[in-house]
């Protein structure tokens, strides 16, 4: 079953950088004998798709419940989502998000830690708490008849987290060694130098949402509960519920999940977008001796975006770098074999976030893997995408759309995805209808305004290649992305 | 005690993966799994051909062959494969292990003829469409995959020094799958069109069209375009050769060192084959040892001692004999030495003391990714052609999953006993690197 397959079974394709969204024959010469396979098929029309809108179920004293019934597999999915996660991390103190995260699955309720665990494992059921930039959740499947009883341990995780001293002195070593492992770790090295570059450590998106080891350190207990107590709250909080459940079953079990969550004090603000970042300096490396390739990750700022150009972005990018024909992949790899994958895109945040295209290349080639990353990125910006390569990537945001609501699970993070940055449950229905009206030009506009050819380029490789890759200033940062004096 | 009695009640959900089957006279096997809820279509076409297969210094070489698939016949050039499926909405990947090579496109369901059709043209027409340039370029590709996601990726040295510690040399599996830069080096367009003339044909595939189809029209369909194609040679496999551990890995512990912050002890040995008697005992054993908080080794090692940051276990389960590979990673100030103890008195002490309720909690794992594992078609389609390909019984998923269901502690010690032996296994270190 799906648990035997050993990971990493070599496959074809693993981009580095996947996106959120996602004629002729050739006839030999001579008189040529019949083709039993036939020419190429002609494809009927598709079959047009809109992304499903969930139910709002309003009750008093209750989160707004977003429901999606879907009877195809006997599985529920239950996510409670709260729009503060990693950027509501005070300064210094980087890591409090996930990390209160992390506690609340060490014990709550009647329940320490292991006893936790064990209840939800004996439901077949998977309970985990995460954070994100913008977001925490408590995310729960399990299959349809133990609805109920997880239901109450989700309601104990969410609303009556333990937070014992034990548990937090466990945790807190673990999680920082874990943070010093990620320092070798070639594409994390880049992600977090790249975001500390664009934004610096103490804005909201400039610093890792796990953390760093120092910062983690510096995290207390006091700080776990005080943000627990702050954020995890039922009147910020959306529940969303898909699967095998009917709205009646949905109306009788949700006040269960919020009985006596409330806790004291005023409501947090809702949160708003932050400004777009400066732009960055042109070059900073990281060194790892010996490398034997080079990580290329070019960053720019990303701006606010009106829904009509968030479309067009989006399209764009899976023109430059979603797909395996994307501009990016079909030099660097198909044409030139400098890399396994290359790739691009602009993540979803609440506020402007950043645009990104990346390949981890051979260290021999480096130099004109460089030159034609850039030079790709260069033309990209000044012609925009061929109106073939528009149809392409509206057909694959369409084919996404239809994959993406195919799961239980998937369905139910989308939707908590879309609830925590304030979106209605109908925004992907609304950003499909905004994909079909992006024209040329409009495409030709997002295409420029990228901004990843004058951009970022966070090299993370051997010295000597560096050196020899790059002319002009280059800023040079640790692992952790903290600066590092010239020698 | 509650919490046992409720999940011993709970009904197990029922299961089935019902399907349309046919073969045609050329020896291509076909499965047509209907789901029309969503206007998606899932084509998996997997022929049994792996790194098992290769021939002696030419390790890696079907995985690298699996990449020479995608580059073009004369009827749909270099390019167009990914151009013309892509500018539709559809996508397409591959893998390859030991055993097996999968090819699988996804799309709406009206690509189904655009998806059929170029694999039917790749199977009658890749192998005489190679030339040195489509070679070189996807050497490169693959040697880059090897740099990516094993030489500069932490740990991933594993993957290299594990089979030959697992299994003999003149184990088909004795070499990793992505294969040695030597070999993939020395790998000729000659190579290329005798593998593909010995393995590619249709009577060593097997094809698996799901989602929203009608049985009748994919049928008439596959007929048209792979029924003319010749049945080529008929491949024979060897049998499983003898399972004895190489006696240098039983004896010395192996040591490599690699980019990584703390040492990793790695303990391996040979298990039971894919759907052989213990193999899904083995692979409750994996989820009571570290699947999860409360899982032994997990409670032991990371959450009581605490020695480890880290901890997994899996039985990787092969048509000609599996691994069971148990790891821990140390904490900051545990050294491999005091690790490995620690991890191997851990682990007897797990299966001495496994009970009921930790067998049952893993049960009710396995059967919640029986679910989870067959939501979307392209799943559906990838299990029916591992069901085709071993046991040979598409009907099977309800059988598979009740191998789990009747296991009890008593039979999964039983197993593990007898697996983990004394001095049966295989032992790796990864240390980190000297500081430079």
């Amino acid at each position: 079953m799906t648990s035997k397959k050993k990971p990493a079974s070599p496959g074809r394709w693993w981009p580095l950088a996947v996106l959120a969204v996602l004629i002729t024959l050739a006839v030999g010469c001579g008189a040529p004998p019949v083709d039993r396979l036939g020419p190429r098929p002609t494809l009927a029309p598709p079959t047009a798709y809109t992304p499903p809108v969930p139910t709002v179920i309003a009750l008093p004293r209750v989160p707004p419940i977003w429901h999606l019934q879907r009877a195809s597999v006997p599985l529920v999915s239950v996510v409670v989502v709260v729009p503060y996660g990693a950027a509501a991390d005070p300064p210094g103190k980087a890591g409090l998000a996930a990390l209160t995260a992390e506690m609340m699955e060490q014990g709550a309720g009647p329940r320490g830690a292991l006893a936790l665990g064990r209840a939800v494992e004996r439901l077949g059921a998977t309970m985990t708490v995460t954070a994100g930039a913008d977001a925490s959740r408590v995310s729960l499947t399990v299959l349809a008849d133990r609805l109920e009883p997880a239901l109450a341990l989700l309601a104990d995780v969410v609303a009556r987290p333990r937070f014992e001293p034990a548990e937090w002195a466990r945790t807190q070593p673990v999680w920082i060694d874990g943070l010093r492992s990620l320092a070798y770790d070639v594409g994390a090295v880049a992600d977090r130098v790249a975001d500390v570059c664009l934004f610096g450590l103490d804005h909201p998106y400039g610093h890792p949402i796990d953390g760093l080891p120092a910062t983690v350190s510096a995290v207390t207990l006091a700080d776990v509960k005080a943000f627990h107590a702050r954020y995890w709250r039922p009147e910020r909080a959306t529940v969303v519920v898909v699967g095998a459940v009917d709205e009646t079953t949905v109306r009788r079990l949700a006040p269960s999940l919020v009985l006596q969550w409330a806790g004291p004090g005023e409501s947090p603000p809702w949160p708003t977008a932050t400004a777009p970042a400066p732009p960055g300096p042109p070059v900073v490396a990281v060194e790892r001796p010996d490398s034997p390739q080079t990580m290329l990750l070019l960053v720019a700022p990303g701006q606010a975006l009106s829904a009509e150009a968030q479309a067009a972005q989006d399209l764009v990018h899976l023109v430059l770098g979603g797909m395996f024909t994307s501009r990016l992949n079909l030099k660097l790899r198909e044409e030139k074999g400098y890399t396994y994958g290359a790739g691009s895109g602009a993540p979803h945040l609440r506020g402007p976030y950043r645009q990104e295209a990346s390949a981890a290349v051979q260290a021999e080639v480096t130099v004109a893997a460089i030159a034609d990353l850039r030079g790709e990125l260069a033309r990209f910006a000044a012609d925009g995408p061929t109106p073939a390569e528009l149809e392409k990537a509206r057909a694959a945001a369409r084919a996404a759309d239809v994959e993406i609501y195919e799961g239980v699970e998937a369905t139910a993070s989308r939707l908590a995805g879309l609830a925590a940055l304030g979106l209605p449950p109908d925004a992907d229905a609304q950003a499909a209808r905004a994909r079909e009206q992006v024209d040329a030009a409009a495409a030709r506009r997002a295409a420029a305004a990228l901004g990843l050819e004058r951009g970022t380029l966070v090299i993370v490789g051997d010295a000597p290649t560096i050196q020899a890759a790059v002319t002009g200033p280059i800023e040079r940062r640790d692992a952790e992305g903290a600066l590092v004096s010239e020698r | 005690m509650a919490g046992l009695l409720l999940a011993a009640l709970l009904a197990a959900p029922p299961i089935a993966l019902p399907h349309h089957a046919f073969r045609l006279d050329n020896g291509l096997q076909v499965l047509v799994h209907v789901d029309a809820r969503l206007p998606l279509v899932a084509v998996d076409l997997s022929y049994r051909v792996g790194s098992a297969d290769e021939p002696p210094g030419r390790t890696g070489f079907a995985h690298l062959f699996e990449h020479l698939m995608f580059m073009g016949t004369a009827r749909a050039p270099r390019g167009a494969f990914d151009a013309w499926m892509e500018a539709e909405g559809a996508w397409n990947n591959a893998w390859t292990s030991e055993d097996r090579t999968d090819y699988y496109a996804v799309g709406p369901a009206h690509t189904l003829p655009l998806l059929l059709w170029l694999e039917a043209d790749r199977m009658a027409a890749l192998g005489g469409q190679i030339d040195a340039a489509k070679l070189d370029l996807q050497r490169d590709v693959v040697r880059n995959e090897r740099r990516q996601n094993v030489e500069n990726t932490p740990y991933g040295l594993v993957d290299l020094h594990l089979p030959a510690l697992v299994f003999p040399p003149d184990h088909p599996y004795h070499h990793p799958v992505i294969g040695s830069h030597e070999d993939l080096q020395a790998a000729t367009v000659a190579d290329v069109q005798a593998f593909f003339q010995d393995w590619y044909g249709p009577a060593n595939a097997t094809l698996v069209v799901a989602g929203a189809v009608e049985p009748a029209a994919v049928e008439a369909l596959v007929r048209q375009q792979f029924g003319w194609i010749p049945r080529g040679r008929a491949p024979v496999r060897p049998p499983a050769p003898r399972r004895a551990l190489p006696a240098a890995a039983v004896t010395t512990p192996r040591t490599v060192t690699d980019r990584v912050d703390q040492p990793r002890v790695i303990l391996a040995w040979p298990s039971p084959a894919e759907f052989a008697e213990g193999d899904a005992a083995m692979d409750v054993l994996s989820a009571i040892l570290a699947n999860g908080k409360s899982s032994r080794l997990h409670q032991a090692l990371v959450y009581g001692r605490p020695v480890a940051q880290d901890v997994y276990a899996g039985q990787w389960s092969r048509r000609l004999g599996s691994q069971f590979v148990v790891w821990a990673t140390a904490r900051a100030g545990t050294d491999a030495d005091a690790l490995e103890a620690a991890l191997r008195e851990a682990l007897a002490a797990a299966i001495e003391r496994l009970d009921e309720d930790d067998v049952q909690r893993a049960v009710r794992a396995f059967e919640r990714t029986f679910v989870t594992g067959l939501e979307s078609v392209s799943d559906r389609a990838a299990q029916l052609n591992a069901y085709l390909a071993a046991p040979g019984d598409p009907d099977y998923v309800a059988r598979d999953l009740a191998r789990y269901q009747g296991l009890n502690a008593a039979r999964v010690r039983e197993v593990a006993q007898a697996v983990l032996r004394p001095g049966a296994g295989a032992t790796l270190r990864v240390l980190p690197e000297a500081s430079r």
